[in-house]
């Protein structure tokens, strides 16, 4: 299962972006330092040519021979759009007079700054001419002659200086807060209102915002409900998911994106975001897929995945004749269609996966009913087997900590509960973390572990209630009540904006 | 021998600083690199907030470079214990500024400003936890934004939106 084939990829060229970018603007500065004719011509060119330097051309001659090139140029040219696109925001933010016009101005007043140097009047100076100074820099309209043995920003760098506070947390800080409050902060101003409604910062958030914000839960036969772990910070709409056009089951959630199931004959699936109730049915698969089909949905959000594409991947068993298999259908919303995977599982021990995996870092996992993990990598369309220790069965649940992958499982004895963590590619045992029944507040009898937040709270489901224990500071928050009837399926969710095309 | 580089804060103070401490700033690296950093380095950051913006460089360059001295041996156990150490740091740096919320503000605008993308993100991180609960009066009361809506689309978005406004 090597992964580290695409990051590589996106790395290597996120760098490039980067550099583009920067190489474009300081290209800028140079040019308007210059004191020449072309002055002139450069500064009519928009802003867009200055993002194809030879470097570009290169780059894709470099890359040619692999036969990813033509997906990695559309990312770069995507990565570049979308720069440019914030960079464009960015200076109209700034002022609309500092940047784009004031270049136009430009050299018609250098030239007479120039003819009546010994004249100027500093003091005097019009706010626009002042701005002029900060861009063309010493030799016109130096004000502090005494500073030159001091280094000199180049004038993009100066820019930064006047950005707001107001600013930098609208564009810095909010891709880090959960949907709820962005939704609710739409009323600030309609600045604000604007750019939280706006597609940008949909891609950001959906790429920073990673804290699990609560459970979508379902008793068999009612509504899906939100537990939120912070009622203020994270939520969805209520009543959640009627917005689709039928009774649904919940099935899995990745990202934001919660993927649910018709109750009906034909057992359509569909994709939603049940902040933006925005949604999209899948077409119908090749082989027949059930209620209890296995199934997950795999969305990674990264800066080059802008459209927000996943998959759906699930595990089919096919009885041929008389011979049991597996086969992994994936849907994939880049073609709006499914296919089958070359390789097929035959391990007898993995024939009856759970109906919902969990999806991290390009690999599906669920557990089987015979104590091994089924795993499938998305990127080399293979399928592993991880044995779990013995006497493990379906009560444990994959999570992710410290960046790895876990799998926690509760054990009961005599009214007290140890959570056992397994982990590392062999799954050993990592970590045991007793539930304190003095803490708990009950002998326990009945718990099972639904996920783990930020490496320390355990998610975990009494029979009554659910509650959350953070680990290190010991103590027990109540999050909610169950009915007596619990839940048939109760699922982790990240409170994103991430958009879903039909 | 490191190569030293010297800042001044916009109330004039100098601090000496190693190269690779203050490459963290894409902005000052970009600097050094087109060879324009020769003489004081004028940075429109108070000192107070500067010298909270090294704090935060040492400490991450501290880390990267005994990151490279060590073997492969034992490192697992080591790191664990170095991102316990780590953790710790980020938590006390954090409550600090949690507790002067200014020196949090000018430390955002220095951390943008320099181009300090780990700082950046940390100190959003911060703000965003801390503002995540909050209502839209408090917001701009806290960033000193203009509501600029007219009363009806006031009323009108808050309608939309109303599930966000409650518990």
């Amino acid at each position: 299962m090597t992964l580290h084939g695409l990051p590589m990829q996106i790395c290597h060229v996120s760098q490039f972006v980067n550099h583009v970018v920067v190489s474009s603007t300081s290209s800028t500065a140079s040019i308007i330092n210059r004191d020449s004719h072309s002055v002139l011509i450069s500064l009519s060119l928009s802003i867009f040519s200055l993002s194809f330097p030879s470097s570009y051309f290169h780059f894709l001659g470099f890359q040619s021979c692999c036969p990813l090139a033509v997906s990695i140029s559309v990312y770069v040219l995507v990565g570049i759009m979308a720069n440019l696109e914030n960079q464009y925001l960015k200076e109209e933010m700034i002022d609309d007079d500092y940047v784009l016009v004031d270049f136009e101005d430009l050299p018609e007043k250098k030239s007479s700054a120039r003819n009546s140097s010994q004249e100027v009047d500093f003091d005097n100076l019009p706010e626009k001419q002042g701005l002029v100074r900060n861009i063309s820099g010493e030799n016109i309209y130096d004000a502090n002659p005494s500073s030159k043995k001091c280094a000199k920003f180049p004038w993009h760098i100066k820019l930064k200086e006047d950005i707001s506070l107001s600013d930098v947390v609208k564009e810095h800080v909010l891709p880090f807060l959960p949907a709820k409050a962005l939704c609710r902060f739409r009323a600030v101003s309609t600045e604000w209102n604007k750019w939280i409604s706006g597609p940008f910062l949909c891609h950001k958030q959906t790429t920073n915002f990673k804290d699990i914000s609560g459970l979508i839960c379902q008793s068999p036969g009612s509504d899906p409900s939100f537990i939120s772990f912070n009622q203020d910070a994270y939520g969805i709409p209520r009543p959640s998911l009627r917005f689709l056009p039928e009774h649904v089951s919940i099935r899995s959630t990745c990202n934001g994106l919660v993927c649910c199931q018709s109750c009906s004959l034909w057992y359509l699936y569909y994709i939603c975001n049940p902040v933006t109730k925005k949604w999209k049915a899948l077409p119908n698969s090749n082989l027949n897929h059930g209620p209890e089909t296995a199934i997950a949905l795999a969305f990674e959000p990264t800066t080059f995945n802008f459209a927000a594409h996943y998959e759906l991947v699930c595990a089919v068993p096919v009885s041929l004749n008389d011979i049991s298999v597996v086969y992994f259908e994936i849907y994939s919303s880049r073609s709006n269609t499914w296919r089958i995977a070359d390789t097929v599982c035959s391990e007898m021990d993995a024939l009856k996966p759970d109906n919902s995996g969990f999806y991290m870092k390009g690999v599906v996992y669920w557990k089987t009913l015979f104590g091994v993990v089924l795993a499938f990598d998305l990127k080399n369309e293979q399928y592993g087997i991880l044995r779990l220790p013995a006497s493990s069965g379906l009560d444990g649940a994959f999570t992710q900590m410290h960046g790895e992958l876990c799998y926690m499982l509760p054990q009961t004895e005599d009214g007290e509960c140890l959570i056992t963590v397994y982990g590392n590619l062999d799954m050993s045992l990592k970590y045991v973390i007793p539930l304190k029944p003095e803490i708990v507040g009950a002998t326990v009898s009945d718990c099972q572990v639904l996920t783990c937040v930020n490496d320390d709270i355990l998610i975990i489901l009494l029979r009554s209630k659910v509650i959350a224990y953070h680990v290190k500071a010991q103590k027990v928050e109540l999050l909610s009540q169950v009915r007596p009837e619990g839940f048939g399926n109760c699922l982790p969710y990240i409170n994103t904006l991430v958009p879903v095309e039909k | 021998m490191a190569i030293m580089y010297a800042l001044k804060s916009s109330d004039n103070e100098i601090f000496e600083v190693e190269q690779k401490v203050i490459e963290q700033s894409e902005t000052i690296k970009k600097m050094i690199e087109d060879g324009a950093a020769t003489g004081e380095i004028p940075l429109q950051v108070s000192s107070k907030t500067l010298a909270k913006v090294l704090e935060w460089c040492k400490q991450r360059q501290h880390k990267t470079v005994e990151n490279e001295n060590d073997d492969n041996k034992g490192k697992r156990k080591k790191e664990r214990d170095e991102d316990d150490d780590i953790k710790e740091w980020e938590n006390k740096f954090s409550d600090e500024l949690k507790a002067d919320k200014d020196v949090l503000f000018d430390l955002l605008l220095a951390s943008n400003y320099l181009d300090l993308p780990a700082l950046l993100s940390f100190l959003c991180q911060l703000v965003a936890d801390m503002v995540a609960g909050k209502m839209p009066e408090e917001i701009r009361r806290m960033f000193n934004i203009e509501n600029d809506f007219t009363p009806e689309e006031e009323k009108a978005i808050t309608a939309e939106h109303g599930w966000a406004f409650q518990p």
